[in-house]
């Protein structure tokens, strides 16, 4: 990554200034058709994101976590019925026409799936793959694309480019491929950039690496990045915000430090509770154990999905569906009836370590 | 696992050396590890570096190429199946991948009571040992009468343990039992898994890449790249002070769920990825992604041996235990911590 490359790279005077976000999205819901019935994935999902800040969607599988991300730009297959609205830079995306939709993926959004050998193309080199990308939707010359293709593998650190442009996805490795992929997302300097799981396939030593590029293409790009993945590792790495779905629902959204200080949703707390960690004082603390399974809902019931695993359910939990609601003086929202306190939580204060002995 | 216990004890399994090459490709490339009984070993590396292999060379699903591998005192490195036979109930294997590895035409009672059947229990022990299994394991006895498919992932991985543990071998090889699984079952698991082996003592080769998991189980813990140990000793000494720049870089890369505690530390981004076992780098093998690497580094193989109450192999480290810390900027002071956890 030389100096040269930033300032051509510098995005156009920022959105966020303008007050919209640069993706809105507003009671998103998404319902499939099976041979089993309807089956209800996604349900009234809101979340906005900024420029030059990572939001991190949490979850496990199941949760509806990739299919939101797919219908942001009407990646679904025909099986989906997606309701509600995604407006992204001022554009409704929900219902959209097809060139509306091309215009829109690969220009303004732009995705990173989880395994980068499925998404390249194995018969074309490099240096095509990311040049076609300039060339359709940039309209540059072949020589001035494959220059530019250069500059991008640069920017996302893969060493001597202009040699790895001519080589075969076949011939790097699974950490190379993914900064290509990334390199393809951001080749049109997208404004928002989808990364699904981008580092699940990759070791951590290489993880680490894509995280940075991450990082770089949010501070220096300017991008909203919405980074979707189950490690909370990463999420506390990386992130500026979280959001955790369960069961197709938000349940719970705030800023990072706050989310890992004082998780509110009890469903948080338990995944909080479930990495293993440090043995205070050499002993080993018992892992939290979410009982039972993320439920598959036909139907979105007036409840919370997650009363049948939650130590603290109750009668009102199991008949009426929480709202997220803000906790006092903060933007630190939960969808839950009996939100996790200080003192039901035992806690220790975050730092020193002591955060991650929860039990 | 006391160390007085220790030394009084015959190892469960010692490998010796144990090399495994894949035609052209040194997948294993001379591996000593010894398990005493009731001890918890981590076998941790990236993907390419061997741990699994060996795991399969200690069950003898695969025939070394030269080391040995002995059970309980008793060389089976080159015993043909049949001789086999009577050492494989000694020690069973947990896939990472349970819906893979159960056959989806058997029910759970006939995939758990296998090992039983063919050392010659017969039905009704079987059924009982079955049942009484399966409860251990945290599941109902009627489960027996299901088809793997019809359960959890979770509850798959319980029918893998139930199988592997049903004949109450000494060793248990469990090759990332819970990378497969969501967050939540994971901690499950690893609950079972350490109870289990507190109430049944068995001992286990834990493989994984998972080093918060590893932490939170292992006695030991040898760090593998590229099919050769680079570091080898009690859990404490290697997560507080790791010697290997490569366990360093390992341990430092592996992001901690806690905000605060992570974005304080420095990570060490290796450059590149593991070679390729068909070509490893002459001389360190981990030389070519080494930030402190030197000319003896590229040319000459380093030895394994005894440093600060472990074993490691790099140029680098002194006898007395000084050497690089590959996570210090040289102007940074030192970081009180190394490992995932402080």
């Amino acid at each position: 990554m030389t100096t040269s490359t930033r300032s051509d790279l510098t995005p156009a005077p920022d959105e966020s200034t303008a007050g919209e976000p640069l993706l809105q999205v507003r009671d998103l819901s998404v319902r499939f058709r099976t041979e089993d019935g309807t089956l209800s994935a996604v349900d009234g999902v809101s979340f906005d994101a900024r420029a030059g800040e990572l939001l991190a969607v949490v979850g496990e599988s199941g949760c509806g976590k990739s299919v939101t991300a797919m219908a942001l730009s009407g990646l679904l297959p025909g099986s989906a019925t997606v309701t509600g609205s995604v407006r992204l830079d001022g554009v409704e995306l929900v219902g959209a026409g097809a060139a509306t939709l091309r215009q829109a993926r690969g220009g303004k959004i732009a995705y990173i799936f989880q395994e980068p050998m499925t998404s390249l193309n194995p018969v074309f080199t490099v240096g095509r793959q990311i040049s076609e990308v300039l060339r359709v939707h940039e309209g540059m010359s072949k020589k001035q694309a494959l220059a530019r293709a250069a500059e991008l593998l640069d920017l996302v650190g893969i060493p001597s480019a202009r040699e790895r442009l001519k080589q075969y996805p076949h011939q790097l490795s699974g950490g190379m491929r993914q900064r290509v992929m990334i390199a393809m997302s951001v080749a049109c300097n997208p404004r928002v950039l989808v990364a699904d799981e981008p580092t699940t396939a990759l070791d951590v030593t290489v993880q680490a690496g894509i995280l940075d590029v991450l990082r770089d293409l949010r501070d220096r790009l300017g991008a909203a990045v919405v980074l979707i993945t189950h490690d909370l590792g990463v999420v506390a790495d990386v992130a500026d915000r979280v959001m955790v779905m369960y069961a197709g629902r938000v349940v719970e959204r705030g800023e990072v430090h706050e989310f890992f200080a004082h998780p509110r949703h009890q469903y948080s707390v338990g995944l909080l509770g479930a990495v293993p960690a440090a043995r205070v004082h050499g002993t080993r603390q018992r892992l939290r154990e979410i009982p039972g399974l993320v439920p598959v809902l036909a139907q979105q019931p007036d409840a919370c999905t997650f009363a049948d695993r939650c130590p603290a359910a109750d009668d009102t939990c199991r008949t009426s569906r929480p709202p997220l609601t803000r906790a006092p003086q903060s933007a630190h929202e939960a969808a839950c009836w009996h939100p996790a306190t200080e003192v039901n939580r035992a806690v220790p204060e975050a730092g020193a370590g002591e955060a991650e002995a929860r039990t | 696992m006391t160390a007085e216990r220790v030394a009084a004890t015959e190892p469960v399994c010692e490998l010796v050396d144990v090399v495994k090459h894949f035609g052209p490709v040194r997948a294993v490339d001379g591996v000593s590890l010894r398990i005493h009984p009731g001890q918890v070993v981590a076998l941790v590396g990236e993907s390419g570096s061997g741990k699994s292999t060996v795991g399969r060379c200690v069950v003898r699903l695969l025939e070394p190429t030269s080391g040995t591998v002995q059970l309980q005192g008793v060389d089976v490195t080159h015993l043909s199946r049949h001789a086999l036979r009577p050492h494989r109930k000694a020690v069973s294997i947990v896939f990472q991948d349970p819906a893979s590895s159960l056959d989806p035409r058997l029910d759970v009672g006939a995939v758990v009571g296998e090992p039983l059947r063919l050392q010659g229990v017969g039905r009704g022990d079987r059924t009982k040992r079955v049942g009484d299994m399966l409860e251990r394991v945290g599941l109902r006895r009627a489960v027996a009468e299901r088809y793997p498919h019809e359960l959890s992932g979770g509850q798959r991985q319980r029918v893998s343990i139930a199988r592997a543990l049903v004949s109450q071998p000494s060793l248990l090889v469990a090759d990332e039992p819970t990378s497969a699984l969501d967050l939540s079952v994971q901690a499950s698991v690893l609950n079972l898994l350490t109870d289990l082996q507190r109430d049944l003592g068995f001992a286990c080769l834990f493989i994984t890449h998972d080093l918060s998991a590893v932490e939170y189980l292992a006695d030991d813990v040898a760090v593998m790249y590229l099919g050769v140990l680079a570091e080898y000793g009690p859990r404490e000494r290697i997560f507080e002070s790791p010697k290997h720049p490569y366990t360093q870089a390992l341990l430092s890369a592996a992001p901690l769920p806690d905000p605060l505690l992570q974005r304080r530390r420095r990570r060490v981004v290796l450059s590149g990825d593991i070679p390729t076992p068909l070509d490893p780098p002459p001389g360190c093998r981990f030389h070519t992604r080494c930030p402190v690497a030197d000319q003896r580094s590229r040319t000459e193989v380093p030895a394994l041996r005894h440093v600060a109450g472990r074993l490691v192999a790099c140029h680098q480290v002194d006898d007395d235990g000084n050497g690089p810390d590959v996570r210090l900027r040289p102007d940074d002071t030192p970081v009180p911590s190394g490992g995932p956890t402080p």
